[in-house]
């Protein structure tokens, strides 16, 4: 039963196999390149002519811009991260505004003045009378009181209530140590007038109030019952999501696609409506940096919010017209722990700190960033304390001193990363470490949650690590480093360091104040807790049609000040 | 067959179960808590949330509140939206994995399938060769290789296609990704189909139909393929799941707004709800699939009915 017809179409035999192509197929055949050949032409036909999302967004006064990742949340007092202050500040507005040019100078907010005390322990605000919410109602003073009333409660759970222990009695009423909000230092003289008495002189605090924790929120929607189930101060309310916000900021909601983009519209009720340049703004949520590099490319945003350090030299010399590096307050550094031996011993953090060549480290790796060896970055008229240099014969003695003649009876240490960004960094810090020193270090990657854990818990060598700060003074880089602090992880702690800072906030005289603090950081940068690397800088790709964008050390642009030139 | 079903389905719940107790416990031994910031919370801040979030009781509760809430619906609220509830996120985030999986699919049947059964009917000759080293080739690059490619090569250069973003099913948005994604399985698709139908067409009815003289279309659509399908069949249910589960790297490559960029973000960030909700989903949708799968199989191949 194994007859096999010769003329079998479907035959195993060669001789045969050939006979067999059915018709269809072959007609398939001529309409599937017929049919490619019109798809690609319909393509072409469509793209030819057709503007790119960035040249439509030009005639329709809308910027374009990557926002790196999804807000948590838009509720100034329940979130952290940049992604999300960057819609917040086009939505909301604070007692004084950004300059669009200059970091040290102010431009008023929802305040039109303010005044201090000698001492700059007591401001007054005076509220422009002409501000109003996106429904129309007026900003008033009460409406600051009860934003750092529901800042500062405990039942919130705000993770940045820090930034407004600033005020009296604040961190008391935070930690529950206190249950009265009266005897917090925040009080609405009339409806247009806010008082604010502080724990210590602070000549900085317009400057702070530029940070969205001290941004109002809307009394009379965060109370409106259908928004909360118990009460307004606790953390799951509604009135900040799409549909509900009022902001009183130059824009407002206008849509909100999860996890792709928000778009906002002209706030018609803003106090200095006439005087905002853009029509809205599109954030979009790309994690990727590549993916939004080539987005941009792809002419679909005007603004990037990072090119990878391996496309910069790429970009220099194919598109140099769209590259920004500009500098950023923020620091890189390497964390070590100061409990481990021979961690222990300042002689061996210094050398380890002398055999590091920063020129190189930020020409290959840290590109566009600039080499440092104090912890401080430049701002306004803090000078940072002259540091150690590149020094590496110094660093073989300094080692040789401490028991470890040519690395020799050197533990294996380990340096921790998270990112695999880091990686590169770690490799080179291994290969200076046994170039100058001759000691062998490994690197040890971990996931974020770990690797958090094992800082905080001290279980690490040495660590990747870095700081952005708050706002432009050096207390937001020197407080981190007191003693128990949630982001020290050192180890390290001195007294005389932290009485150098009371010193300082003690210190009515700005210039005085910022002596002390240079005091305080070099005592720190002698006792090499940290080995700072790098200075930040924020290295993205930006559209020239956009118009009155400028560098920014903080990064926060007023919104309102940007225009876009359409061709 | 409604018995085999039901039976089926009591053992979908079960697995379900199981996936529940094992994302419970792995993600409660994880190092570190959902509460970790670049900028460390302070302490009294961070026992006041994980309050809130019910994260303070002993685990034995917690396990038996995160069943009770589930069963009756409620994911709970995210840790890392703060805000947000756990059904919300899906419910904006899983439809866009969903319709991206399906134009994936459609891609990868409209390309697999034929490509199967043109290498299948010339076994042997170029076509087949240079079809299967193309199958191979798509099986062997990984999506994030294709995926950059195409984005830079369509989107960025040639600006014919969005290089990045999502405008819905219906645009021009999805063709790259659907493509990025379906390509994979399409290849695969094509090597079972192809299989398949060998198996079919070298068998004694499809001899006894040519011996009938009836036409080579006839014989090789009306009787070969839907016993030659039978293998391409039986991978559809699990890769279409797959496929959407599958998307991650595709959702970061393209920006799409689909739910494996929140599942991804949920475990860095140790979102133990969203976590769950995520897991769940996707367990439930492999279950439905392969019970699909199994009722299409039993279609197709009357022999099955009788086991």
């Amino acid at each position: 039963m194994t007859c096999r017809c010769k003329d079998t179409p479907l035959s195993n035999e060669s001789g045969s196999r050939e006979k067999f192509i059915p018709f269809p197929l072959i007609l398939s055949k001529v309409r599937a390149v017929r049919f490619i050949g019109i798809f690609t032409l319909c393509c072409l036909l469509s793209a030819c002519g057709k503007k790119t999302q960035v040249e439509q967004a030009n005639e329709d006064g809308i910027l374009i811009v990557g926002n790196a990742a999804e807000p948590k949340s838009l509720d100034p007092h329940i979130v952290t991260g940049v992604p999300e202050s960057k819609v917040i500040t086009s939505l909301f507005e604070g007692l004084v505004a950004d300059h669009p040019s200059k970091d040290d100078e102010m431009a008023p907010g929802a305040a039109s003045s303010w005044e201090h005390n000698e001492t700059f322990t007591e401001w007054t605000f005076h509220l422009n009378p002409k501000a109003q919410w996106s429904d129309k109602i007026p900003v008033t003073a009460h409406d600051f009181v009860f934003s750092y009333h529901r800042m500062l409660h405990p039942d919130i759970a705000a993770p940045y209530a820090e930034m407004l222990y600033f005020i009296e009695g604040a961190e008391a009423f935070n930690r529950g140590g206190n249950t009265d909000f009266s005897s917090v230092g925040v009080t609405a003289v009339d409806d247009f007038t806010l008082f604010i008495k502080l724990r210590e002189p602070t000549p900085f605090l317009p400057s702070i109030t530029r940070h969205y924790t001290w941004f109002p929120v809307p009394k009379h929607v965060v109370t409106n019952p259908k928004f909360f189930d118990k009460s307004p101060f606790e953390s799951f309310t509604e009135w900040s999501k799409f549909g509900n916000l009022v902001g009183n900021g130059p824009f407002q909601l206008k849509s909100w696609v999860f996890g792709g983009h928000i778009e906002v519209e002209r706030n018609p009720y803003y106090w200095d409506a006439e005087n905002v340049g853009l029509n809205g703004i599109r954030f979009l949520a790309i994690g990727n940096f590549y993916t939004e590099s080539r987005a941009f490319l792809a002419g679909q945003l005007h603004t990037t919010y990072r090119l990878p350090a391996d496309m910069v030299e790429r970009i220099k010399k194919k598109y140099p017209q769209y590259l920004k590096e500009e500098p950023y307050v923020g620091t890189v550094f390497f964390r070590l722990n100061t409990t481990k031996k021979p961690l222990n011993l300042q002689p061996v953090r210094e050398a380890m700190a002398l055999a590091i060549d920063r020129d190189q480290l930020c020409k290959y790796i840290y590109t566009g960033y600039t080499p440092t060896t104090s912890y401080v970055p430049k701002m306004g008229h803090y000078l940072a304390p002259p540091s150690l240099t590149f020094d590496p014969e110094r660093a073989k003695k300094l080692l040789a001193e401490a028991g470890f003649p040519n690395g020799k009876g050197f533990p294996r240490l380990s340096i921790l990363i998270s990112n695999p960004d880091a990686r590169s960094s770690a490799e080179a810090m291994q290969a200076m470490w046994r170039q100058n020193l001759d000691i062998i270090v490994d690197i040890k990657n971990l996931d974020w949650g770990s690797y958090i854990t094992a800082q905080q818990s001290l279980e690490y060598d040495i660590a990747v690590a870095g700081w952005i700060g708050d706002y432009l003074d050096p207390t937001t880089f020197l407080g981190i480093f007191t003693k128990g602090n949630g982001n020290n992880n050192t180890g390290w702690s001195s007294p005389k360091y932290e009485k150098l800072l009371t010193d300082a906030a003690h210190k009515p005289d700005p210039t005085e104040r910022l002596k002390t603090l240079a005091q305080a950081e070099q005592l720190f940068m002698s006792e090499y807790p940290i080995i700072p690397v790098a200075w930040y800088s924020r290295i993205y790709l930006h559209r020239p049609e956009v118009k009155g964008w400028f560098p920014l050390l903080l990064d926060n642009h007023p919104w309102k000040t940007i225009s876009l030139e359409s061709k | 067959m409604l018995k085999t079903i039901l039976g089926r389905l009591g053992q979908g719940i079960l697995v379900l179960l199981v996936l529940y107790s094992l994302t419970f416990i792995l993600v409660r031994t994880l190092p570190g808590d959902p509460f970790m910031e670049e900028k460390a919370i302070p302490e009294h801040v961070k026992e006041k949330k994980k309050a809130a979030y019910g994260l303070n009781d002993d685990l034995p509760t917690q396990y038996l509140n995160n069943l009770g809430k589930i069963l009756k619906g409620d994911f709970g609220y995210s840790t890392m939206m703060t805000g947000r509830d756990v059904s919300e996120i899906i419910k904006h985030s899983f439809p866009v994995s969903f319709q991206l999986g399906i134009a994936a699919m459609i891609i990868a049947m409209l390309i697999g399938i034929p490509a199967g059964i043109i290498s299948a009917a010339r076994k042997n000759t170029l076509i087949d060769f240079s079809t299967m080293a193309i199958a191979m080739i798509g099986i062997c690059l990984p999506s994030f290789v294709i995926g950059p490619i195409l984005a830079t090569w369509i989107g960025q250069s040639m600006k014919l296609l969005p290089a990045a973003g999502w405008d819905g099913f219906f645009s021009s948005s999805i063709i790259l990704p659907a493509v990025t994604l379906g390509l994979i399985t399409g290849a695969y698709l094509s090597r079972l189909t192809r299989a398949g139908m060998l198996d079919i067409l070298g068998q004694d009815f499809i001899r006894t139909a040519q011996a009938k003289g009836l036409k080579e279309k006839s014989i090789l659509f009306k009787h070969a393929l839907k016993g030659g399908m039978i293998p391409a069949v039986a991978y559809l249910g699990p890769a279409f799941a797959g496929t959407i589960s599958g998307s991650i790297i595709i959702e970061q490559i393209f920006h799409i707004p689909g739910m494996g960029q929140q599942f991804i973000k949920a475990i860095n960030k140790q979102d133990p709800f969203l976590i769950q909700g995520c897991v769940l989903l996707y367990g439930s949708l492999i279950v439905i699939a392969n019970l699909v799968t199994d009722i299409v199989q039993v279609y197709l191949n009357p022999r099955l009915r009788k086991s």
